[in-house]
């Protein structure tokens, strides 16, 4: 998995996502032309938003990835006795705990890195 | 609803909350109305707006949105809309988020003609036009002086 240079720090800097998505508002895509000065504008409304919040994307992704399993959960009560529904509440949760293993591997490729294997229970 | 009572009703993490935001995707064109499902990281609630990529999510914190809107959460919303979730869920495999499959489950609710696999597809569009422009923007705006220069200027690298 390729990761962008500024989410290689420690920590997931949420001003900038904060920044990208006033920019994907106010002045959308690169190659329209946006004045310097709003350009300008935006960089400095951005600096003052949500300063200190920084959180890991491991996090974040864990997060998103226990949200899954709960939606799994929740199709599974909903259809009880579809059993059309209950494959997908299984494929769900299945997918969901493969992007846990994949974070917690913590490149992504899907296999164990040295420094994670200690800890990682063994089924 | 305050926000302040909108966190408070959405900070359960039994359960997967839906909120409504309005993009604007450009400075000429309309706001669009997007369902996002927000989940709590180390007490910070935040919305993911893509919906798709979840190794690398477009993730904003709530208290930085100016217009959102607590809908339900995902399974009160699967279950005010049972028939056309189902349609949904099983034309997404197992393969989509709550907040794609509450947007698509909303353009068939909306538009009756819709199917399942249209939705989804308009949907999953709409995410990658996000990711797209998230990308492009982020390009953008650091330019040449790179993403070390533009973490000094947020402050929060």
């Amino acid at each position: 998995m390729q990761v962008a240079p500024q989410r290689q720090a420690s920590g997931e800097p949420f001003a900038a996502a904060i920044a990208r998505r006033m920019l994907s508002q106010g002045a959308s895509a690169a190659g329209r032309d946006v004045p310097e000065a709003e350009l300008e504008s935006l960089r400095t409304r951005a600096a003052g938003l949500a300063p200190g919040i920084s959180l890991s994307r491991a996090s974040v992704t864990q997060g998103l990835a226990h949200q899954q399993i709960m939606a799994a959960t929740s199709i599974e009560n909903l259809w009880a006795g579809d059993a059309d529904m209950q494959l997908i509440a299984r494929e769900t949760s299945a997918k969901a705990i493969g992007g846990l293993q994949s974070t917690a591997d913590g490149d992504g490729d899907g296999e164990d890195d040295a420094e994670g294997d200690a800890s990682r229970p063994r089924g | 609803m305050p926000k302040a009572t909108q966190a408070g009703r959405a900070g359960d993490q039994s359960m997967i909350p839906l909120f409504q935001i309005s993009v604007k995707p450009g400075l000429r064109e309309p706001p669009v109305q997007l369902i996002c499902q927000s989940l709590t990281v180390d007490g910070e609630m935040l919305l993911w707006v893509d919906g798709v990529n979840a190794q690398d999510p477009v993730v904003i914190p709530l208290s930085a949105v100016s217009s959102t809107k607590l809908l339900t959460d995902f399974e009160t919303f699967m279950d005010a809309h049972k028939s056309i979730a189902r349609r949904v869920l099983l034309a997404g495999a197992g393969e989509i988020s709550p907040t794609i499959a509450a947007r698509a489950v909303s353009a068939m609710a909306a538009d009756p003609r819709l199917d399942a696999t249209d939705a989804l597809e308009l949907v999953n569009g709409q995410a990658l036009d996000l990711l797209d422009a998230d990308a492009q923007s982020a390009a953008y705006f650091w330019g040449a002086a790179g993403p070390v220069s533009f973490a000094a200027v947020a402050g929060a690298a």
